[in-house]
């Protein structure tokens, strides 16, 4: 009933509002129906409005950055700040076919994109997520490129997107900034960034592959459900059925679990080769019919993605875009087995099944898979992410705030990801409350650098709260350090190494269920700086590597409190994890990534500017 | 019966960033013409000369005088001024010209009439972009076409074999590059639409950007007066540009290093690597064939012959983008071999026209000096104007490289 209500209704009060509906572009303006470009309304965080458009997270800036001009800032209000008119709906402005040359309706369908993406991630994350920069507002400029892309750019806290004026065989201009999964994947790599800013530090390239997959698996699901656009990819003729042809086929087994089974899986392959690859086509293909490449080749190739561990000793899959198929691959593979799942009961009725229901599963499976990947981030190891940390976090945060998992799918991603040669890093993680237990899929805990023991500590005591503050434990990274050094052994830390505790934060999540968990996080992180003659115990220089070269390690985890201060959690990547420090090590030398001043593993003041450029790179040299 | 070849020689001039290479090989008893050396010039150009080196008309008196008056080809691998602008100037190109080789190898891409049809209708619609986009960003150089109408002149792409049967005899040369009108969209789409716009006349007044501070972009957009908050991303814009200048330059320098002629040329057991600028969209179907990979059936006799290079004349003067991680591989087992990869470096430290990447590459030297010695036409010593790397084209002896003697400055004149 809202729903219908704001449709019809013109001027929106923002101060009563939670959040408004804004007319967007469903996918980009390529994808048409009969009246023109097919229209969305999605839900925007209420915010005042200044012209630009300007709210408090977002800022439209209009200008070139080849020739500076610019345009002027866009208003969505009439006169009063705090009222919203969408002035694009159906009802009011009929005609799509001029939206893409209307450079007011281009503003909002940036602004409210980008406002809903971020919308969603805080959502499951139960707090506000800062920009890398520290401003308030990330900068969005719509025309400031000439290119059929768009990337974010650190360095000027905006994510910039390209436009193709008109030219022959091009009657219309193409804007990047109309197509929502450009908008959603570029703001995906600006949130992340805020997140967890050392995941573009030199490391080895699962982080990087993380940075990308993420980005593409928003930019997918979150297209993906939106109104209307499931129905299509299951139904492109409007049958009103489904054809799952799998199931008329004969049946092998008469063992009703195994037919159960083969049902599932047969279900599964069926939506993952028709409607998701359909829609990871689509989204490829328009870039590339205007001459582009495709900005998704890695959607299309973990659509087909086989699950094994192949891809680990394939060389091609050190490249940060090829591993991140892997990443997406593990998820899409996870999302068809859940939707196939909540369609178990349904049979086919010769014609197949229903559409709407078919679509309406595989959009709630979307939105569940999507929120337990964006409730695990804050659960992400600050540096050196490896994707076994990403199924460990994934799995230990669901657990925490959904621990009733009716549907299995916590099985169902860690099924996936084992399939795929990825076990959780059990290990790695120190839990107060035995919520993650150990499994019986975890890989074994790492060897470490055999450093005599910190004569110092002792785990003996058990976790020591005296001279803590616990007000200041909320907010303060020396109290936290605090807690960290009376409990160095039980936390298995080693402060004798530089340690640093560089950010604290509260959240408040709600579980699918209802559950309302609110967590202090705190994330530290450790550096060894040392050279290739004077490693740690155990750990091995690459061949070729000078004695005399200067390298850095790095480790570091998150700790987690409850709402009383209490410890509950450390997922911890150990700076002396000595497998995964050679072969950092040996991935930087092979790769020549050094810092400035020559040594490996430093901070090389590339940051973004050149790993995010990686990042919308051709994948050979 | 043929005289055989006994020795094969690249010298290479200190010509500054540019190329600029002397190939000559040597017989064991005298050709038809009563000489026993044939030599190749490959390439004459430079846009900043080394410190204290040769200028172009310097370098010309010098292959003049090495060449004893008489060059037997001459390859121009690609129309930038770093490659060819030797052949244009008109001070040594006069000195040059008297030289008048039997033929003239240049890329396809030079040729009017091959530039001017394609065999369907994609080529036909990027053969204009390809044209024009060349045609903004190259240099012309007469003394090519002089040359070519006086003897032959080959536009060559991959595939073709240069029957040099009578002017080197013994010596095959097969052409790796530019790749044909069958790759024309994996070399002009990357830069299409900045092509397209160019042609049109348009591209200017998009990426030209104003003189000074955006002072009136910041009056309209950065509310109250120009001071408000888009004023910092308007300043960190003027001050870190994210504009496109340099990529679209690149671009277009892109294009044109794909269009280099890559020769790998074989005399005995010695094989020489002559690539160009050749990148990787030049270098992908190449590779591909080597490797057997993307679907291609695998070309063991390429791979076998481009594995065992004895020389290799570092693509793009030391670009990591023209030396591909693929083709490196194929080197991996020398490494620590008896037979080493030699690598010849002619650049003169800088940027590449990308603008953050140094030039030579630190990373692809030392990946290059993994696999071989390197040797680099910066790293001799002031008043040397050239460095030789020689072989004899049977047996198992080393290649040797030695710089040429130090040059008193009264040879030519500046």
């Amino acid at each position: 009933m809202r729903r219908s209500h704001d449709r019809t209704t013109t001027t929106y009060n923002l101060l009563t509002k939670e959040t408004v509906l804004m007319t967007v572009l469903a996918q980009d303006p390529s994808v048409v129906d009969s009246k023109g470009p097919v229209r969305t309304a999605i839900q925007v965080p209420a915010s005042r409005l200044q012209r630009g458009p300007r709210g408090h997270r977002f800022h439209v800036v209009d200008v070139n950055t080849g020739n500076g001009k610019a345009s002027a800032p866009v208003p969505l209000h009439t006169e009063d700040p705090w009222t919203y008119a969408d002035r694009w709906t159906a009802d009011h402005h009929p005609d799509a076919t001029t939206l893409n040359d209307d450079r007011d309706f281009r503003a909002q369908n940036l602004y409210a994109v980008a406002a809903h993406t971020l919308a969603l991630f805080e959502q499951h994350l139960g707090r506000p997520i800062p920009w890398h920069s520290g401003f308030p507002q990330l900068f969005l400029v719509p025309q400031a490129r000439i290119e059929g892309n768009a990337f974010y750019s650190r360095q000027h806290n905006a994510v910039l997107f390209g436009w193709l004026p008109a030219l022959a065989g091009r009657p219309a201009p193409l804007y990047t900034a109309l197509s929502y999964d450009v908008i959603a994947h570029e703001v995906s790599h600006a949130i992340l960034d805020g997140l967890r800013p050392r995941f573009t530090e030199p490391g080895l390239p699962d982080q990087l592959a993380f940075h990308e997959a993420l980005a593409d698996l928003m930019a997918m699901l979150s297209v993906f459900a939106l109104e209307g656009v499931a129905e299509h990819l299951l139904d492109p003729k409007g049958a009103g059925h489904v054809p799952l042809d799998t199931d008329a086929a004969p049946q092998p087994s008469t063992d009703p679990e195994r037919q159960r089974a083969d049902r599932l899986k047969n279900r599964a392959g069926n939506l993952m080769t028709s409607p998701l690859l359909r829609l990871a086509e689509q989204l490829g293909i328009r870039r590339t019919a205007h001459g582009q490449p495709d900005p998704y080749p890695a959607l299309r190739r973990s659509v087909k993605l086989e699950a094994n561990d192949r891809w680990i000793t394939d060389a091609t899959f050190a490249e940060p875009h090829r591993r991140a198929e892997v990443l997406v691959a593990a998820f899409l593979q996870t999302f068809v087995a859940i939707w196939a799942g909540r369609l178990e009961p349904l049979r086919t009725d010769g014609g197949g099944l229903d559409t709407s229901r078919v679509a309406e599963e595989g959009v709630k499976s979307a939105r569940h898979l999507l929120g337990m990947l964006l409730r695990a981030l804050d659960y992400l190891p600050p540096v050196e992410l490896e994707f076994a940390d990403v199924i460990a976090a994934v799995v230990t945060a669901d657990q925490r705030l959904a621990p009733d998992d009716e549907h299995d799918y916590r099985g169902a991603l860690r099924t996936t990801f084992l399939a795929f040669g990825i076990a959780p890093a059990e290990h790695r993680i120190i839990d107060a409350d035995d919520i993650a237990p150990p499994l019986e899929s975890a890989a074994q805990p790492p060897a470490e650098a055999a450093y005599p023991p910190d004569p110092d500590t002792t785990a003996t005591l058990g976790l020591r709260y005296e001279h803590l503050n616990l007000v200041a434990l909320r907010t303060s990274p020396e109290e936290v350090y605090q807690f960290i050094w009376n409990n160095a052994a039980v936390l298995e830390i080693d402060v004798r190494l530089t340690t640093r505790v560089e950010r604290v934060l509260s959240s408040t999540r709600v579980g699918p269920d209802g559950l309302v968990v609110t967590e202090i996080l705190a994330d530290y992180i450790q550096i060894l700086r040392t050279t290739a003659g004077n490693l740690p115990p155990g750990m091995r220089a690459p061949a070729g590597m000078a004695a005399d070269t200067v390298v850095e390690l790095w480790g570091g985890g998150v700790v987690v409190f409850d709402q009383f201060g209490r410890f509950r959690l450390h997922q911890r990547q150990p700076i002396l994890d000595l497998d995964r420090q050679n072969r950092r090590l040996q991935y930087l030398f092979e790769h020549n990534v050094r810092g400035n001043d020559g040594s490996f593993g430093a901070s090389d003041g590339a940051g973004d500017q050149r790993r995010f450029a990686l990042l919308h790179q051709e994948v050979d040299e | 019966m043929n005289p055989r070849p006994r020795s094969i020689r690249l010298r290479t001039y200190a010509v500054g960033f540019g190329d600029c290479l002397l190939l000559t090989v040597g017989y064991g008893s005298a050709l038809p013409d009563g000489r026993r050396v044939r030599h190749v010039l490959v390439d004459c150009g430079s846009v900043r000369p080394a410190p204290g080196g040769p200028s172009l008309v310097e370098v010309a008196t010098l292959i003049v005088e090495h060449c004893e008056g008489r060059l037997d080809a001459v390859v121009a691998t690609h129309p930038q001024p770093e490659h060819i602008n030797g052949f244009g100037t008109p001070e040594a190109s006069e000195v040059l010209r008297a030289l008048r080789p039997n033929v003239v190898i240049r890329p396809w891409t030079d040729s009017p009439q091959l530039r001017n049809s394609g065999p369907d209708e994609a080529a036909q619609q990027l053969l204009p972009l390809l044209t024009s986009a060349l045609a903004s960003r190259t240099e012309t150089a007469t003394l090519l076409d002089d040359w070519g109408r006086q003897g032959r002149a080959a536009f060559v792409r991959a595939g073709d074999t240069v029957d040099l049967t009578a002017e080197l005899p013994s010596m095959t040369v097969q052409v790796l590059g530019p790749p044909g009108h069958d790759r024309l969209p994996q070399l002009v789409r990357p830069g299409a639409h900045w092509f397209a716009l160019d042609a049109a006349g348009e591209l200017p007044s998009l990426i030209t950007p104003p003189a000074g501070p955006w002072t009136d972009a910041a009056r309209m957009l950065a509310d109250p007066g120009g001071v408000g908050a888009a004023e910092w991303l308007l300043r960190t814009l003027h001050a870190r540009p994210a504009s496109q200048q340099l990529e679209i330059a690149g671009a277009f320098d892109d294009l044109a290093h794909n269009t280099s002629v890559v020769l790998l040329v074989t005399v005995g057991n010695r094989t020489v690597l002559l690539p160009g600028d050749a990148q990787a969209a030049s270098w992908a179907p190449v590779l591909d064939r080597a490797q057997g990979a993307n679907a291609v059936p695998k070309d063991r006799q390429l791979a076998r012959r481009l594995a065992e290079v004895a020389v290799y004349k570092v693509g793009q003067h030391g670009d990591r983008r023209a030396t591909p991680a693929r083709l490196r591989g194929l080197w991996e087992r020398r490494i620590g071999s008896a037979r080493p990869l030699v690598s010849i470096l002619s650049s003169r430290p800088g940027r590449s026209t990308r603008g953050a990447a140094p030039l030579p590459d630190p990373g692809l030297v030392a990946d290059l000096a993994r696999l071989g010695p390197v040797y680099r036409t910066d790293a001799l010593p002031d008043g040397v104007w050239w460095l030789d790397v020689e072989a004899p084209t049977s047996g198992r002896d080393p290649v040797t490289c030695s710089p040429g003697p130090v040059v008193t400055r009264s040879r030519g004149g500046r």
